[in-house]
C-alpha cells in the first residue's frame, strides 16, 4: 500500500514499508538581538520544510539532514531527506542543477558522503533548483555493500515526488 | 587580492604566530591540563556528572569513531577561524545551548577548496580531547559561499553564538538543526554562557586568532568594558557595539598612554581609502564632550593620531589621500607652546613623497604645510624661526606652476611680521618677508614680472640695500631673471625681465647703471611700444626693436638732448658700446655717440 505525503506544495508517494514526515520548525531567537544598543537588530533565521522517508520509524525528534535516525539505521535501512532552501538560492552555482534527481547511481554513494560518519553507511547529496525553489537531496544507505539493491528503493521514492513551483514560507 | 588585504593579512598572521607560540606550549602541557580545563569550563558539569574529565571539556562524540569533525581551534593552533585552503560551506545550530546562555549555539563547517591537498585523519594530540576527524566528510550544508559548486571535505568547525549571517555576509539566514551536537565543545573553545565581549573575541579567531591570548580579565572601561590580548584590545560600548583595536595602531596606542588616555574604539580596525594602511576611531570625553581621536598606521611610516582641529583640517584636506597622507605623529604642543600639531608623511609606491605638519594656534587658525614649503620652513626654525606660524594653506600659484604659504611671527614674539614661502620645481623654495613680501605682491606676484624667488633676500654688493633674486618659470625652466632692490634712501623697486638681464649682465648695483630709482614705466615711441627704467646712471630701453638697451652718461644725456624716444632717434636699437673714450649707439633714426 502506497501513502502519499503532501504540503508546502510537495507531494511524495511513500511506499509500503517506509514512513514520510514534513517538517517545518519554528525559528529560534539568538542570543543578542542586536550587536549594540543602536545598531539594528539581526535578522531573524529562516526556517524552512524538509521531508524525511526512511525504512524505519521516524522518532519525533530529528534534525534536518537526519540527526537522531541515521545513528540508527540497520544494514536495510534508507533515509531520504529533502531540505528547502531560501529564495536567495536560485540562480546560485551551488544551486544550479536543474531538476530533482529521478534516478541515483550506486556509484554516487560513497562512505564519506555523509554527515555524520557512521561505519558502514554511505550517503549521497546534491544540490539542485527545481521549478524555481532550491532543495539540497540527501540519502542515506545503511550499508554500503547493499546500496545496489537500496537505489532501486530510492528512485521509486524520488520519480514520484512532485514540487510545485513559488515559495512556500 | 588587494594590497591592503595583504597588509591585514600580514598583520593578521603576525598576530597569530604569537597566539600560536601560546597554544604550541600550552598543547605540551598534555594530559595533566585537561583535568583543569573541565573545571574551568564546565565545573558544574563536571562536579556532578558521571563523567570524565574529557566527556566534560569535550562534549560527547569527541572520539575519531564518532564520526564527528573536529573543531578549527583544536587543528588551527586555537583559532576559530577557517585555515587556509578551505572555506565556509554552510552552518547548523543546536537550540537552548548552555554554552550560547540557552541561545542557539552555530556550527559552521569549512570545507575544502576544490583542487587543495587534503587526508582524512583523526586527531591523535594527547593535549586535547578533541579527537574528532578532519577531511573525512564530504558533506556541505550549503548556506555560505553558495558561488562555490566544487568543494572537498569537511575540514573542522567553527563555533559561535552570533547568528552565521553576521558572522560571515556569505552566509544565508536558512536555517538547518542538528540538536545531537549540542554538547560538542573543546578546551579551545570559550566556557559556558560567555559575556558579548568573549563571544566577540572567539568570533574573532579566539587565542589563535590575530588578536592572540587574554593577558587579563575583563575591565571596565567608561561606561562599557574591555579585554587586553597578546595583540591587541577588544572593547565594549553599548553605544557603538564591541570593537577591536589590533596590531600597529593597537602598538601605538599601549605605547602611549593606552585606551585610558586615547579613549575606546568605535568601530574595528579598517583598511585606509588609500588601501595601503589601517586606521580606527577612538572616543572619550574631554569635559563632558565626545572626542575623537582618529589613529593610523602605514607600513612605510609607522603609526600617528589626529584630533581635535587638526583631524577636521586634514579630513578636509582628503585624509590620507590628500596632500598631507599619513599622520606619523600624535597631537603635541608646539615649541613655544601657543598651538599644537602633528607631522605627517605622503606615501607612494611604498615610499615617502614628501612630509608636512598640520598646526593650529588660537591667533593664526590651522594650517597644514608640506612638501619643500614645510622644509624650508622646518629648516628655517619652525614656528620659532623667523617665519612664525603659517596663516594659510599650501596653494598653487597662478597657472599652477608653484605653491605658496603665507606665514606670521606670533604676537608675543614682537610686531608681527609677515613672509611667504614660494616654490616651484624650477626654482626651489624661498622666502619672501616683509616690505619686499609687499612689493612682490604690488608687482603682480608669481603672475607678475618678477615671478619666482630664486634667492632669500640678502645684502647688495655694496652692502647699502637688500635685494632678492626671481625668475620668471615657463614650460618648466626659468626664464627672465627679475630682481627686488630696497635701498633705505632711493626706495624699494623691482627690476624685472630684459631690463633685469641688461642690469645683471652689466653689473647690477654695483655697474655702470647702478640702483634702480623706480619702477619700469611704458611709453609708445612713433608706432613702436616700448618700457624703460631709470637706475642711478643710466636707463634701460627694451621694444621689438631693441631688447634691454642700456645707455649711460654723456650718450643718455645726448639722447634725452635728442627727443630721446620721442625724437628723431626714436629707440635704441643695443646697450651702448665704449671704443676709445667714445661711447656710441645705434638707434631707429640712426647713430649716436658722445664722449665715453
Amino acid at each position: 500500500m502506497t501513502t502519499v505525503l503532501r504540503g508546502y506544495g510537495i507531494t511524495a508517494s511513500i511506499p509500503k514499508g517506509f514512513e514520510g514526515r514534513i517538517t517545518h520548525l519554528d525559528p529560534v531567537a539568538p542570543l543578542m538581538a542586536r550587536p549594540h544598543a543602536s545598531a539594528p537588530p539581526f535578522e531573524a533565521e529562516v526556517t524552512r520544510p524538509f521531508i524525511h522517508i526512511a525504512n524505519l520509524p521516524l522518532p519525533k525528534e530529528r534534525d534536518t539532514f537526519g540527526g537522531g535516525v541515521v545513528e540508527t539505521l540497520g544494514a536495510n535501512h534508507l533515509f531520504i531527506a529533502l531540505v528547502e532552501y531560501g529564495p536567495e538560492c536560485v540562480g546560485t552555482k551551488l544551486f544550479s542543477p536543474l531538476g530533482l534527481p529521478r534516478t541515483v547511481s550506486a556509484r554516487s554513494f560513497s562512505r564519506s558522503r555523509l554527515q555524520r560518519l557512521v561505519p558502514g553507511q554511505s550517503g549521497y547529496q546534491s544540490f539542485f533548483t527545481h521549478n524555481g525553489r532550491a532543495f539540497c537531496l540527501y540519502i542515506v544507505a545503511g550499508s554500503y555493500a547493499r546500496v545496489g539493491t537500496m537505489v532501486h528503493q530510492a528512485n521509486q521514492i524520488l520519480r514520484s515526488i512532485s514540487i510545485s513551483s513559488g515559495r512556500t514560507s | 587580492m588587494t594590497s591592503a588585504d595583504t597588509a591585514l593579512r600580514l598583520v593578521r598572521r603576525a598576530g597569530k604566530a604569537l597566539g600560536g607560540t601560546r597554544m604550541t606550549r600550552r598543547s605540551l602541557l598534555g594530559r595533566t591540563a585537561i583535568l583543569g580545563s573541565a573545571m574551568a569550563i564546565n565545573p558544574v558539569d563536571f562536579a556532578v556528572r558521571p563523567a570524565s574529565a574529557y566527556d566534560a571539556v569535550c562534549g560527547g562524540a569527541a572520539s575519531c569513531s564518532e564520526g564527528y569533525s573536529v573543531f578549527c581551534c583544536t587543528i588551527n593552533n586555537g583559532g576559530n577561524f577557517c585555515p587556509d585552503g578551505t572555506f565556509l560551506g554552510g552552518w547548523w545550530k543546536a537550540d537552548n545551548s548552555g554554552f550560547c546562555c540557552g541561545g542557539p549555539r552555530y556550527y559552521l563547517d569549512c570545507n575544502a577548496i576544490c583542487g587543495t591537498e587534503y587526508s582524512c585523519h583523526c586527531g591523535d594530540d594527547p593535549g586535547t580531547c578533541d579527537h574528532r576527524r578532519s577531511n573525512c566528510a564530504d558533506f556541505r550544508y550549503g548556506q555560505c559561499h553558495l558561488e562555490i559548486d566544487c568543494y572537498g571535505p569537511v575540514t573542522c568547525r567553527l563555533v559561535t553564538c552570533t547568528p552565521p549571517w553576521a558572522f560571515d555576509p556569505s552566509c544565508t539566514t536558512t536555517s538547518a538543526t542538528d540538536n545531537d551536537t549540542a554538547s560538542h565543545t573543546a578546551p579551545c573553545l570559550a566556557g559556558d554562557c560567555p559575556s558579548p565581549l568573549v563571544v566577540r573575541y572567539y568570533d574573532l579567531g579566539g587565542p589563535g586568532g590575530f588578536l592572540g591570548a587574554q593577558v587579563g580579565s575583563e575591565r571596565n572601561i567608561q561606561n562599557g568594558s574591555w579585554l587586553e590580548l597578546a595583540n591587541g584590545g577588544l572593547f565594549s560600548l553599548p553605544a557603538s557595539g564591541i570593537h577591536y583595536l589590533h596590531g600597529p595602531l593597537w602598538s601605538h596606542v599601549e605605547q602611549r598612554g593606552g585606551p585610558d588616555r586615547f579613549g575606546v574604539p568605535v568601530q574595528d580596525d579598517a583598511i585606509t581609502a588609500d588601501g595601503t594602511g589601517l586606521w580606527n576611531q577612538l572616543l572619550k570625553h574631554r569635559h563632558g564632550q565626545p572626542w575623537i581621536t582618529a589613529v593610523y598606521w602605514n607600513p612605510v611610516v609607522g603609526a600617528g593620531s589626529v584630533s581635535g582641529s587638526i583631524r577636521d583640517w586634514w579630513i578636509a584636506s582628503g585624509d590620507e589621500s590628500g596632500p598631507l597622507g599619513y599622520p606619523t605623529s600624535d597631537v603635541v604642543p608646539t615649541k613655544d607652546g601657543a598651538g599644537k600639531f602633528a607631522r605627517f608623511a605622503k606615501v607612494a609606491g611604498g615610499a615617502v613623497v614628501h612630509r608636512g605638519v598640520v598646526i593650529s594656534t588660537p591667533f593664526a587658525a590651522t594650517h597644514g604645510i608640506y612638501g619643500p614649503i614645510f622644509e624650508h620652513w622646518r629648516s628655517s626654525g619652525r614656528e620659532v624661526g623667523p617665519l612664525g606660524y603659517p596663516t594659510s594653506d599650501v596653494t598653487a600659484t597662478p597657472g599652477g606652476v608653484g605653491h605658496t604659504a603665507t606665514f606670521r611671527t606670533h604676537p608675543t614674539s614682537g610686531p608681527a611680521i609677515d613672509s611667504a614661502i614660494v616654490a616651484t620645481k624650477a626654482t626651489g623654495a624661498w622666502t619672501i618677508t616683509g616690505p619686499l613680501l609687499a612689493a612682490w605682491r604690488a608687482a603682480g606676484g608669481a603672475a607678475g614680472p618678477l615671478g619666482f624667488p630664486t634667492s632669500e633676500a640678502g645684502p647688495s654688493l655694496d652692502e647699502a640695500a637688500t635685494i632678492q633674486s626671481f625668475s620668471t618659470v615657463a614650460g618648466g625652466s626659468r626664464r627672465h631673471p627679475g630682481f627686488l632692490v630696497d635701498h633705505p634712501t632711493l626706495g624699494r623697486w623691482p627690476v624685472a625681465a630684459s631690463i633685469a638681464a641688461t642690469w645683471q649682465d652689466l653689473g647690477r648695483e654695483a655697474g655702470a647703471l647702478g640702483y634702480p630709482l623706480g619702477e619700469r614705466t611704458s611709453g609708445v615711441s612713433g608706432a613702436t611700444r616700448y618700457r624703460t627704467q631709470e637706475f642711478e646712471r643710466g636707463a634701460v630701453f627694451t621694444s621689438s626693436v631693441g631688447r634691454g638697451a642700456a645707455l649711460w652718461g654723456p650718450l643718455l644725456e645726448a639722447y634725452r638732448d635728442a627727443g630721446g624716444p620721442d625724437g628723431s632717434l626714436g629707440l635704441p636699437l643695443a646697450t651702448q658700446t665704449i671704443a676709445g673714450s667714445v661711447a656710441s649707439a645705434d638707434f631707429q633714426g640712426g647713430p649716436l655717440s658722445a664722449p665715453a
